[in-house]
C-alpha cells in the first residue's frame, strides 16, 4: 500500500494499516496538534465537506471541487479509454476537445465516420467493445501481457458466422470463419497494448458486477444467447463478483498496466447507467444498487491505497441527488448529453496538465509518416499521367 | 468508321492502346486519370455510358468520345477493355496508414499490423469504388465488357488483397475479368522487367500485346477485328 493520504486538511493525516489477524485493511485518520476548546475536526473544513453548502445549496450546476487529479499530467497527456458503455462518453469528449486520446487500433485510413461506427472503431481506445467487469478488463490485460493465449477464449458460431466472446458485437455481422476472428481479436490485443504504452492515463469505467462465464472460468462480455452463442445451462454459470474479487482482478491489471507502462496512472470511474437487467434473482433496483455500491467502493479502495490510481465520481455526478435524475432519459437507464457534459466539465476542470510535454517525438513521427504517404500518392498520380501520356503519342 | 475495339480507364490503358495500335486495329481509348476514378463519383449514365456530370470539363470529354464511337461509351457490338475500378496506388496507402492488412498471414507474423475483416474490407471498397463497380455491372450488360486487372507489380499483401476482393465483386455479378495475376506464368512473382514501362509502376506495350493476345486466344473478345 503506497498511499497515505485523505485529502487536503493538513492537520490530520490517514494510514492503511492491516489487521495482524485477518490481514483486512483500514485508514485510520490521525488528528495532530492540540485543539481549542471550541475546535473539532469538522470546525475548519471548507464548504465542500458540508452537505448543506457543498451540494444542497450548490444545487446541480454549482458542484465544486469534486475532483482534482493528484498527478501532475504532462501538458500533452495521452488517455485511454476502456471499460463499460460510459466510457464511450469520455473518449467522445476527449476527442472533441482535441486532448491527447490515444487511439490504439484507429480505423484503417480513408474510413469513412459511419462505416468506422459500424464496425466500432473509435469508441475505445482499441477495439475491445464495452468491458463491463474487472474479470473482463483482467483476461484481456493477460492476454496482452502473453498469459493467455489468443485463441484461447470462445469462438460462438450462428448460422455459418462467427463471434468471438468477448465481444460478440464488434463486427455488424460476425466474422466469416474462426480464423478471422481470432486474427481480428490478436489485432484488438495489439491496439490495447498500443493504447497502454501510450497513455499517460489508463480510464477505465467499471460497468457491472454480475456477468457470465464459462466453466473453465472464461469471462463472457454478454450472456451466451443473448449477443450471440447459446445458452448452455451446463456450460455457463452467473457469477455476482464479490468486492474481493473485483479488487483482486483489479491489483493483477494494475499490475500488468504498469508492467507494460511503468509511468501509467489508473483513473477508475464507475458508470452510473442502471442495469438493464439483473440475473441475480432480485429486485433490479436493489441489484444496481448493490453492483454499483461495490464497484464504487473497490474504486475508492484502489485509489486509497495506490498513488497511481484516482477516482473520477462520474457516478455521484449523474446519480446524486442534486441532479433530481434530471441527467437520465425517460427510460431512466440512459444519460442525456448535457449530463455528461458536466460530467466532463468537472473532469477538464479537475485535470492538472502542468508538466512539461513529453509526447512531441511521437506526434512529429506521426506527422512525418502522414508526410510521407501524401508525397507517395502525389507520386503515383505524376506517374499515372506520364503513363497515360504514352498512349496518346501511339494514337 | 466504327473502331473495333475502346479501351476505358486509367493509367493502364496506355499499354493497351499501344498493343492494338500495333496489332492494326481501330482502338480508341478513353483516358480518365486515376484521380478523377479515385473520387469514386462517376456514374453509369443511359445514353454515353458514364458520366461524370459533377466535374463538366470531364464530363463533356465523356460525351464528346462517346458520340465519336457511336452513342455510347458501352454498347453491343464493340469489345471494351475497362480498366477502371482499381487504383490501389491511391488507396491502400491510406488504408494502411496505422498499420491495417486485410491479410490474415501477414498479420499473423508481423507485430505492427492490424487485421481486418473481409467484410470491412468489401465495405470499405464499396464506399470508395463503389460506385465505378457499379458502372461496370451495368456497361456489362451493355456491351462485351472486359475487365483488365493491374498487373502485378508490387507485393505488398495488402495491395494484393484489394485486387483480389475487388476482382471478386466485379466477378460476382458476372463480368468478366482478366487477372494477369493468374496467369500460370506470371502468376506469383511481379511483372517480368521487360514487360514494364520504364516508370516501373505499368506494363509496358509489349505486356499489352501479351494480354491482347491472350484475349483473343480465349475468345473473350468477340467481334473484334
Amino acid at each position: 500500500m503506497d498511499r497515505q493520504s485523505c485529502g487536503v486538511v493538513p492537520r490530520h493525516f490517514a494510514l492503511s494499516q492491516s489487521c495482524q489477524i485477518c490481514h483486512s485493511v483500514a485508514v485510520f485518520v490521525f488528528y495532530t496538534g492540540a485543539m481549542s476548546k471550541n475546535q473539532n475536526p469538522y470546525s475548519d473544513l471548507p464548504p465542500t465537506a458540508f452537505w448543506r453548502t457543498g451540494v444542497a445549496e450548490a444545487g446541480l450546476f454549482g458542484l465544486k471541487n469534486l475532483w482534482s487529479s493528484p498527478w501532475e499530467l504532462p501538458a500533452d497527456a495521452r488517455f485511454s479509454t476502456f471499460g463499460s458503455c460510459f466510457a464511450q462518453h469520455i473518449s467522445r469528449a476527449l476527442k472533441a476537445r482535441r486532448m491527447g486520446w490515444v487511439d490504439g487500433e484507429p480505423a484503417p485510413g480513408g474510413t469513412p465516420p459511419d462505416l468506422a461506427r459500424d464496425f466500432n472503431y473509435g469508441v475505445f481506445s482499441a477495439r475491445t467493445a464495452n468491458i463491463y467487469t474487472a474479470a473482463q478488463l483482467l483476461l484481456l490485460l493477460r492476454m496482452v501481457a502473453g498469459e493467455v493465449a489468443v485463441d484461447v477464449p470462445e469462438v460462438w458460431e450462428t448460422e455459418g458466422r462467427f463471434r468471438d466472446s468477448l465481444r460478440p458485437a464488434i463486427e455488424p455481422t460476425g466474422f466469416a470463419s474462426v480464423a478471422e476472428a481470432v486474427l481480428s481479436r490478436r489485432a484488438m490485443l495489439r491496439g490495447l497494448k498500443r493504447a497502454i504504452e501510450g497513455a499517460d492515463v489508463f480510464v477505465f469505467t467499471l460497468g457491472l458486477t454480475e456477468g457470465w462465464e464459462s466453466m473453465s472460468g472464461q469471462p463472457y462480455a454478454a450472456c451466451p444467447g443473448t449477443m450471440g452463442g447459446t445458452f448452455d445451462a451446463g456450460w455457463h454459470r452467473f457469477v455476482n463478483y464479490r468486492h474481493a474479487s473485483i479488487r483482486q482482478a483489479l491489483e493483477e491489471s494494475l499490475a500488468i498496466l504498469r508492467r507494460l507502462n511503468p509511468a501509467i496512472h489508473l483513473l477508475l470511474t464507475v458508470s452510473p447507467v442502471p442495469l438493464t437487467a439483473t440475473a441475480s434473482g432480485g429486485h433490479v433496483l436493489s441489484a444496481t444498487t448493490y453492483s454499483k455500491s461495490v464497484l464504487r467502493a473497490v474504486a475508492g479502495e484502489m485509489a486509497e491505497d495506490h498513488a497511481v490510481v484516482d477516482y473520477f465520481p462520474s457516478f455521484e455526478i449523474i446519480t446524486g441527488p442534486a441532479t433530481r435524475s434530471a441527467f437520465y432519459e425517460p427510460n431512466l437507464r440512459s444519460v442525456v448529453p448535457e449530463g455528461v457534459e458536466v460530467v466532463m466539465g468537472h473532469f477538464f476542470n479537475g485535470l492538472s496538465l502542468t508538466g512539461p510535454a513529453r509526447h512531441g517525438v511521437e506526434a512529429a513521427a506521426e506527422a512525418a509518416l502522414d508526410a510521407a504517404i501524401a508525397r507517395d500518392m502525389k507520386d503515383e498520380e505524376l506517374a499515372c499521367e506520364e503513363a497515360a501520356l504514352e498512349a496518346f503519342n501511339a494514337t | 468508321m466504327q473502331p473495333d475495339l475502346l479501351i476505358v480507364g486509367d493509367s493502364h490503358t496506355a499499354a493497351l492502346q499501344e498493343a492494338a495500335i500495333a496489332r492494326g486495329m481501330n482502338a480508341k481509348m478513353l483516358y480518365i486519370s486515376g484521380n478523377h476514378w479515385h473520387e469514386n463519383k462517376m456514374r453509369p449514365h443511359a445514353t454515353q455510358g458514364i458520366s461524370a456530370a459533377y466535374r463538366p470539363g470531364l464530363n463533356r470529354r465523356i460525351a464528346a468520345f462517346a458520340a465519336e464511337v457511336g452513342g455510347s461509351v458501352f454498347q453491343p457490338g464493340i469489345p471494351v477493355l475497362a480498366s477502371f475500378g482499381y487504383h490501389l496506388g491511391r488507396l491502400v496507402p491510406l488504408f494502411a496508414r496505422h498499420g491495417h492488412s486485410p491479410d490474415g498471414p501477414q498479420t499473423e507474423v508481423e507485430d505492427q499490423h492490424l487485421f481486418v475483416s473481409d467484410a470491412f474490407l468489401h465495405a470499405y471498397i464499396a464506399h470508395h469504388r463503389g460506385s465505378l463497380l457499379r458502372v461496370l455491372r451495368l456497361a456489362a450488360k451493355q456491351a462485351n465488357v472486359i475487365v483488365v486487372a493491374p498487373p502485378m507489380i508490387q507485393t505488398d499483401p495488402v495491395a494484393l488483397r484489394f485486387a483480389d476482393a475487388i476482382t471478386e465483386i466485379v466477378r460476382g455479378w458476372g463480368v468478366t475479368v482478366f487477372d494477369p495475376r493468374r496467369e500460370p506464368d506470371w502468376s506469383g512473382k511481379p511483372l517480368p522487367d521487360h514487360l514494364r514501362a520504364p516508370d516501373g509502376v505499368h506494363g509496358n506495350a509489349a505486356y499489352g500485346q501479351e494480354v491482347l493476345a491472350r484475349l483473343f486466344d480465349r475468345g473473350l473478345i468477340r467481334n473484334a477485328a
